[in-house]
């Protein structure tokens, strides 16, 4: 309608015209205003009434032994309910569900009567009773029956391994061991479906939903052997029962490679329960969390150190008058020993801390902690477990260090290590001076197929290999002298070192109470095992030679069957 | 322009055969393509349907196996396995009830040792051919040769 068409029309329809203009624009303005200004909101709004965004956990990974041995793995419990009001047939389910719940249909109807629902049948149904009992609460569509799921972690060793394991706890937080260490691996990357909803909530198959696939954790195969892991497990089970010690642990290391073939620790507790009361404290792992002072296995790092740098030879002859004075204090061999002249095979068969004392001064203090660090003491060893400490070296002039901590860090005192540090060290004697990182995963395979396998890792060359193989046969000779040590494994030549500790507590040492420990390997010649054996305030007799040193035969004998080790002359005549 | 009676339009009251047809192809055009829609339809919300019964399904096979595969640890735990071989009568085999056999100079690593056959000591092993057989009816036989195979 033009101008002058509208200038001519009635005043009334000018009038009508106007107001419908006004209506109009009121209304377009509104639009604007939802459509415009408030568009996110309300799509956002309308998103979330009409689509659904479901995640999808991913798996986490299993952790199994280097053979195969399952350790952890999800799995899925189920919670059953019933609400017998709105159940038609109380008989005919109860009769349906007994089987499946390993109850009687009697008692399940005795139940449905007598307790106030919604009756709780079970909150751990296995996988295949819960699915059965899913199926028929979907054929029958009975409301009153339901069944939910939910994903838990499952630990079938119990104790096996635990310490080595860790656990997920049930707020899905790792803690511990490969569980917490590997979690990124293990864990994966969790997925979700979105999509538009129906009235239920659930995704309209027609319309094709977003599904971003979770993506499964990996599973982690680790270097402990399962039959190796139950027999240092079983010993040191014995050996807490038959010294009364407190505590213990048992490290075997292949000192070629750093493989850790088992590692067990006394207290334990089952992983499947780590939250009953102590067992938090139970599940952690002291041979790589905990911090000890070795004592006189580490004078095999000592002689090593001053072989190396050549202040001592086999052929040197020692004399010991049983004390010396360093920086003031006075250092004694244990039960006041002095032997007058011994060779170096007699300064470790005694094991005298007065001689190694006379090594450390000989080498100097920065010598001999240059050595004692290139051993891997005061920094940790890397291993892929959670916790891991890092044991105390002290050093000149960091205001903590004395001059007396030369002489008593020579025989392992006032030095602290973990024990798988200990073993670690001791396995680069063992490798002919190579120290080798020591790795607990062998092999992660991950969900799309790829395969990362651990490659042993060399740390550093510490020690000469003629000193290492020199060493060896030190070692072995000290071992045969020791009549009272009990480490020796018949037909095979073994090197090792006992240790009896004091504890360091407040204001000095434990007057009563030692670490009793044996370290060695075997076969001297070619060593296919390196074996810590460290039992803490043993009851039976304070000494490593009587308490740790049986136990590490025990061990040692059952590992050259395990593995079909012939003895050594049958071996070395087959060269 | 008196006495000329305006012409009319008569309204088109009947539709033509052509445009009858055109309509009705138009409908069935439509309807088939509405069919057509409502079919694919169905069918995705089908495959739909199937898909995440196959995913349910997949699911709880999944949830079936982890199960098993725990029932199959428990069973192999070294605990376990030791225990039922004590009840069985076994013992863990001690180094000094092993007997080694020591092979002097055994070749470890080395390749695999393959048989060959042993190469047939000229004359033999032959099979007598038919020629000679003929030869020996007729009283012609070659010569036997009785020498014995020796090895290389």
């Amino acid at each position: 309608m033009s101008a002058q068409v509208l200038s001519r029309a009635p005043i009334r329809m000018r009038a009508a015209l106007m107001v419908i203009f006004a209506i109009g624009l009121v209304l377009a303005a509104r639009l604007f205003y939802w459509q415009i200004v408030r568009w996110d909101e309300i799509r956002q709004r309308a998103d979330k009434e009409q689509s659904v965004d479901t995640p999808i956990d991913a798996r986490r990974g299993s952790i199994l032994t280097s053979d195969g041995l399952l350790l952890a793995q999800d799995s899925f419990l189920y919670t059953v309910t019933v609400d017998p009001r709105q159940i038609d047939k109380p008989q005919d389910l109860a009769r349906q569900l007994a089987p499946l719940l390993g109850q009687s249909a009697d008692a399940l109807l005795a139940r449905f009567k007598t307790e106030t629902p919604p009756i709780t049948l079970t909150k751990a149904a296995p996988a295949t009773a819960g699915e059965a009992m899913a199926d028929i609460h979907k054929q029958s569509g009975m409301n009153g029956l339901v069944v939910t799921s939910r994903r838990v972690r499952v630990y079938p060793g119990g104790t096996f391994a635990a310490h080595v394991v860790g656990f997920v706890n049930s707020q899905n937080a790792p803690a511990n061991g490969i569980e917490s260490f590997m979690s990124t691996d293990l864990r994966g990357v969790d997925g979700n479906l979105s999509g538009a909803s129906d009235a239920l909530r659930e995704v309209i198959p027609f319309d094709p939903p977003t599904n971003k696939p979770a993506i499964d954790g990996a599973d982690i195969y680790l270097t402990i052997d399962a039959a190796m892991q139950r027999i240092a497990e079983v010993e040191l089970a014995n050996a807490i029962r038959d010294s009364r010690a407190a505590s213990g642990s048992i490290v075997v290391l292949d000192p070629k490679t750093g493989a850790i073939l088992a590692l067990a620790n006394w207290p334990v507790a089952d992983l499947n329960a780590y939250g009953e009361p102590g067992n938090l404290q139970r599940l952690l792992d002291p041979a790589v969390s905990s911090q000890y002072e070795p004592g006189s296995v580490f004078k095999i790092i000592t002689v090593a150190a001053a072989l190396d740098a050549g202040t001592v030879s086999p052929g040197t002859v020692f004399d010991d008058s049983g004390s010396i004075y360093v920086g003031g204090s006075l250092i004694k061999n244990h039960n006041d020993l002095a032997p007058g002249r011994v060779d170096l095979t007699g300064v470790l068969r005694l094991s005298l801390n007065v001689e190694a004392t006379k090594m450390s001064v000989g080498l100097g203090a920065q010598r001999f902690y240059q050595y004692v660090r290139n051993f891997g003491f005061g920094a940790r060893t890397r291993v892929e477990l959670a916790d891991e400490a890092a044991g105390q070296v002290k050093s000149v002039g960091d205001g903590r260090w004395r001059e007396a901590d030369l002489a008593t860090n020579s025989f392992g005192q006032g030095i602290s290590v973990t024990p798988l540090q200990m073993t670690a060290a001791v396995a680069a004697v063992a490798n002919r001076g190579i120290l080798m990182r020591p790795y607990i995963v062998k092999q992660i395979r991950y969900s799309n197929g790829s395969v990362f396998n651990t490659t042993p890792e060399v740390v550093r060359t510490v020690i000469r290999p003629e000193t290492a193989q020199t060493l060896t046969r030190v070692l072995g000779d000290a071992v045969i002298g020791e009549s009272s040590n009990k480490a020796t494994v018949p037909g095979y030549r073994i090197a090792g070192k006992t240790g009896t500790a004091s504890i360091p507590i407040p204001g000095g040492y434990d007057p009563v109470g030692t670490i009793a420990s044996f370290i060695g390997y075997l076969p001297a010649d070619d060593p296919h095992f390196v074996i810590l054996v460290k039992l803490d305030k043993p009851q039976t007799s304070e000494w490593g030679s009587q308490v740790a040193s049986p136990v590490f035969a025990a061990v040692a004998k059952q590992l050259v069957a395990l593995i079909g080790l012939p003895p050594d002359t049958q071996r070395l005549a087959s060269r | 322009m008196a006495g000329r009676i305006p012409k009319t339009r008569e309204p088109n009251s009947q539709l033509t055969g052509g445009s009858l047809r055109t309509m009705l192809l138009l409908v069935g055009l439509i309807a088939l393509l509405g069919m057509i829609y409502l079919g694919q339809n169905g069918q995705a919300t089908m495959a739909g349907h199937r898909a995440q019964d196959l995913k349910d399904q997949y699911d709880r096979i999944q949830r079936e196996n982890a199960q098993l595969e725990l029932e199959i640890a428990q069973l192999m735990l070294p605990a376990r396995v030791a225990d039922r071989a004590k009840a069985l009568g076994f013992h863990p085999a001690t180094i000094t009830q092993t007997v080694f056999m020591v092979v002097k100079n055994y070749p470890v690593e080395s390749k695999p040792v393959v048989a060959r056959p042993a190469a047939p000591a000229p004359g033999s092993l032959s099979q007598p051919s038919l020629w000679d057989n003929l030869l020996a009816l007729v009283g012609l036989a070659p010569t036997t040769n009785t020498a014995e195979a020796t090895g290389p």
